[in-house]
């Protein structure tokens, strides 16, 4: 199938169209890596074999993250004239529920997650393709009314999808399914009916900020690219996404891969590229295998080669691997990296976008950044604009992990408070606990107290509180979680990562990490956090790239709002948050000992004595502080001290 | 021993091997009022901690260690360095000493050369880095190089200097086949070096030294280049590896959900630290930052399979799925 005409796109959304809601009943599981790690794949394919064996007329299909992770296997079930339910974790031995409701026409209301009768969209009718898909009556009532609607449902009512508008909502193995959701018709609009700086000051008024981190306006960045004459340019995707506790651009990768092949050609064409380059970290090989399908399928229908859409851009999209150093998602290290190099970073006395890749004027943009750019084109840039707060605009992604009750990947507007996101949407600390932290930016970010919860949620009150937006972990952290340990863990990591081509990262780090080690150790001295501060300046002034200058970041900001943590560890020698393994001791309360011998025998390392049926005891000087014995016993008798 | 003869100046030193050894000697011996005279065999000082990036067991960075001994070594006013120079014959006794020395030819005027390492990338011969296992070049054990360096055989200066390695680029037809299809894939493609070096770990599971010889010469790179990039990126192994690759998470929300006790799991059950073997090859035990799963923390991998909210407790069932 070749797509030149606006009729092939429009033939091709039709034939999107019936794969996406065909007239018999369609069933579709969640099947990104977070999806398979808790059975989908086994999911889908017994799904597959019962329908069959039962001989029901269904379509079992697959789909990208449908965003609710901690409910994984999800499963949509879709039939016409009824609403679209979601069922959480079904997996393979719980498949019987929800063919039993499809083949009895309703569903099991206390297994059913939401029920969506219209979707949520933002092309809304300014979009060339249809409209908002309505799957019935909103009004109906009996089981399927009972059951939670989707914008209702905690998780969802506050969110905004932009990035994330087909993630769940399509089969990432179809472009016809992408093209039906209006996908490349922003592309066509693009290429056959706007100039060049058209869309450079779309994108600027746009107000889109990159998403990768820095928030760096993209449309001057785009903008100082094309101004260089050059036969040769290129733009790069930066999908090394390598802040832990973050996972927003894989799931957009494995959910809706050609949104970002789509924005990476419109992006060419306005700054005067011919060649993408996509840069994936290696740990991903499912979102590397959806955008190898996606590419084929674009150079298959025409949309990547020459002359695209019958003009005279011509444009090719190949794929990087990554090699497992988180360094390599700076841009010049990036660079280095796809050039065959060892991704160290360089010092940036003239910009990419006069000599980037093989020297060569280079955009280098965010999976995200990428994602959002059809929208701007699609929707215009006023509309855009119009999310968000005065600096930050549109929506942003964010994965919200950790201590927390709900997890997954949510989409709010900029300036949204965390307690919203943290507390309304993420449901707060699990029950029984206390909420204490809210850890964003990854490595370069910070840990934010609870008592900044109100704080509204954009690139630059982020970094006025000491921390930053990065590409959009949320990492919640509760009472159990040590802020000094937290700030070690990052120092760690960045001793890890460093480069070591600069002497400030690779030699301060590891002088804090020293520090650091020494205080969770119970040596910590009475100095010991001026020093820190002292080091802390130096490392962040001197370095070289961006980790370096970032790296102090959860040092200073657990600092910042968490001394007194470091205080107890230094003065009392306590722990505040018992997890500090030198400074904790782990005894058997005797009056809720029951004698199960559970622990004795679960203990690794022989330091539990005790007759059956007697109460027991913890040898100190055998136990490693594993905490072992606290998970297995049902009678909550270990105490930690 | 009298105490006169051992304060008696005995006037200078013959120092052999520019190592780390023999340099700080020459100090020490330099700052005490000795002459010395520091021989080495090779064009420069500095021996095999110049190669190295750490320093067991402090971690501490070789150069910043060993660079300021260098400068110092070649400013002392007391030490006479005598490079790519080999003892040929010693005569005489403790306190007197006559050593004949012998100083290959450098072919670089040393009072015009800036160091700017130009002649270096040009030249046709490469420098062989050092492989796993590789106990001939391993400086440690090196019996021949021990010979050719000691003052008990002194040998023939007028002959080549030994290969440092024997070439041999042991492929067999097969194998070479396999490195030529990879290889297909990325002809006339810039920056090949990586992918090339990807799809090879894939299919070998690390990256053989006789592999990577050959697609030195194949891609027309330094084979330091390509162990550059093997070292440099973590996902890489140059020593082979286990059956099963147990990846386990140590991202942020894996760490603060316990991802510290899993490998306190396998550090006391089968005692193993990341980057190693079990001794039946059955795993490799390996970090990884994070592995996109957050929402399930803590998350491990084994092969393809991951796994989450993964407890100490639930370990032993895991890997009993693995032979
Ligand atoms: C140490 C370091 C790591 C980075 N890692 C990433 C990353 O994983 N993903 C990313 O998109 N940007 C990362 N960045 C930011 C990039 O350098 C770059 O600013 C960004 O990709 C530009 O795209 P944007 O303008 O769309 O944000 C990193 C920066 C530094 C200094
Ligand atoms: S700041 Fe750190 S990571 Fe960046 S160049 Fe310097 S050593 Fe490398
Ligand atoms: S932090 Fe472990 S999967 Fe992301």
């Amino acid at each position: 199938m070749r797509i030149v005409t606006l009729e092939d796109l429009q033939q091709a959304a039709r034939a999107g169209e019936t794969r996406l809601y065909p007239p018999r009943p369609k069933i579709v599981v969640g099947m990104s890596t977070c999806g398979r790690a808790c059975g989908a794949a086994a999911t889908f394919e017994a799904l597959r074999a019962e329908a069959a064996a039962r001989g029901m007329d269904v379509v079992v299909g697959e789909t990208g993250c449908i965003g609710l992770c901690q409910e994984e296997p999800l499963v949509e079930v879709i039939r016409p004239a009824r609403p679209r339910i979601a069922y959480g974790r079904v997996t393979a031995d719980r498949i019987a529920t929800v063919l039993d409701d499809l083949r009895n026409d309703t569903v099991t209301v206390d297994r059913a997650l939401y029920a969506m009768y219209e979707e949520p969209t933002v092309w809304g009718n300014n979009a060339p393709a249809t409209p908002a898909r309505r799957y019935c009556d909103p009004s109906l009532d009996g089981a399927f009314g009972a059951v939670c609607r989707y914008e209702r449902h905690p998780f969802f009512a506050k969110q905004l999808k932009v990035a994330l508008r087909n993630c769940g909502f399509l089969d990432p193995t179809s472009i016809e399914e992408y093209i039906a959701r209006g996908g490349y018709f922003a592309a066509y609009k693009a290429l056959t009916s706007m100039t060049r700086d058209e869309i450079l000051a779309a994108v600027s008024e746009s107000g889109l900020r990159g998403r990768g981190g820095g928030g760096f306006p993209t449309g001057r960045k785009w903008a100082s690219a094309a101004k260089y004459a050059s036969p040769v340019k290129y733009v790069i995707c930066n999908a090394d996404e390598g802040d832990p506790g973050a996972y927003m651009d894989r799931s957009i990768l494995e959910g809706d891969p050609h949104s970002v092949l789509e924005g990476m050609m419109i992006g060419a064409y306005a700054v005067g590229a011919t060649i993408g380059y996509i840069y994936v970290r290696a740990e991903y090989p499912e979102a590397i295998r959806k955008l190898e399908t996606a590419i084929a399928q674009m150079r298959e229908c025409g949309l990547l080669g020459e002359k695209i859409f019958g003009t005279d851009f011509s444009f090719d999209i190949r794929l990087a691997r990554g090699g497992g150093a988180f360094v390599c998602g700076e841009s010049s290290a990036l660079i280095a990296s796809i050039e065959g190099k060892a991704g160290e970073p360089r010092a940036k006395h003239i910009h990419m976008a006069e000599s980037g890749l093989w020297g060569k004027p280079t955009v280098l943009n965010n999976v995200e950044t990428w994602n959002n750019v059809p929208v701007i084109i699609a929707r215009g840039p006023k509309w855009f604009a119009s999310i968000g707060t005065a600096r930050s605009k549109g929506t942003k992604v964010f994965s919200l992990v950790g201590e927390i009750r709900r997890t997954g990947l949510v989409e709010v507007p900029m300036g949204m408070t965390l307690r919203e996101i943290v507390g309304d949407i993420g449901g707060g600390a699990p029950a029984g606990r206390k909420f204490k932290a809210v850890q964003t930016g990854g490595p370069s970010g910070g840990c934010i107290p609870e008592a900044l919860m109100d704080l509204p949620v954009d690139f630059d009150e982020l970094t006025r509180v000491g921390s930053m937006m990065g590409s959009g972990g949320m990492i919640a952290m509760d009472e159990s979680t040590c802020m000094v340990g937290v700030a070690r863990y990052f120092t760690d990591f960045l001793i890890k990562e460093s480069c070591g081509k600069c002497t400030p990262c690779r030699e301060g780090l590891k002088q804090i990490g020293a520090v650091l080690d020494r205080i969770v150790a119970g040596a910590g001295r009475p100095d010991d956090l001026p020093l820190l501060e002292r080091l802390c300046d130096a490392v962040a002034n001197a370095s070289l790239c961006g980790l370096g200058t970032s790296a102090p970041n959860p040092v200073l900001s657990t600092l910042r709002y968490f001394r007194d943590e470091y205080e107890a560890h230094i003065r009392r020698r306590r722990c505040p948050a018992r997890s500090c393994k030198a400074l904790i001791t782990f005894s058997i309360a005797a009056e809720k000992c029951t004698g199960c011998t559970l622990c004795a025998v679960r203990c690794p390392s022989q330091a539990i004595e005790g007759e059956k049926k007697g109460a027991h005891r913890i040898l100190a000087d055998k136990c490693t502080q594993c905490g072992i014995c606290r998970e297995v016993c049902k009678f909550d008798a270990v105490i930690v001290e | 021993m009298s105490v006169t003869r051992s304060t008696e100046k005995v006037g200078s030193v013959l120092v052999v091997g520019g190592g780390v050894a023999g340099i700080q000697s020459a100090l020490d011996l330099a700052e005490s009022g000795f002459f010395v005279y520091l021989a080495e065999k090779g064009p420069s000082i500095g021996g095999v901690m110049s190669q190295l990036d750490k320093t067991f067991p402090t971690n501490d960075c070789a150069m910043c260690i060993l660079s300021p001994k260098l400068v110092e070594v070649a400013r002392h006013p007391n030490i006479r360095l005598l490079t790519l120079a080999e003892l040929k014959a010693l005569r005489g006794e403790a306190g007197h000493f006559e050593a004949v020395i012998a100083q290959r030819p450098r072919y670089v005027d040393l009072t015009r050369c800036t160091g700017c390492g130009q002649c270096v990338q040009r030249c046709l011969v490469q420098n062989e880095p050092y492989f796993p296992g590789d106990e001939v070049r391993d400086a440690r054990v090196a019996p021949d190089d021990f010979s050719s360096t000691g003052i008990a055989s002194a040998g023939d200066l007028s002959a080549p200097p030994a290969p440092a390695a024997p070439a041999a680029a042991g492929l067999d037809a097969e194998e070479a086949a396999r490195v030529e299809a990879i290889l297909q894939r990325y002809e006339g493609v810039g920056g090949a070096e990586m992918p090339v070096l990807q799809d090879i770990h894939a299919a070998w599971g690390y990256l053989p030294e006789p592999v990577l010889r050959y697609v030195a010469r194949r891609l027309d790179v330094a084979l330091s280049h390509l162990y550059r990039l093997a070292t440099f990126y973590e996902s890489f192994s140059l020593a082979p590896r286990g059956r099963h690759i147990v990846s386990i998470c140590t991202g942020t929300a894996c760490h603060i959900r316990g991802a510290g006790r899993l490998l306190d799991y396998f550090s006391s059950e089968l005692h193993l630290a990341p980057g190693e073997t079990t001794g039946d090859r059955r795993f490799t035990l390996e970090e990884v930052r994070c592995l996109g799963c957050c929402s399930l923390a803590p998350v491990l991998k084994i092969g393809n399979a991951v796994f989450g909210d993964v407890k100490p407790t639930m370990m032993e069932k895991i890997l009993a799925k693995y032979e």
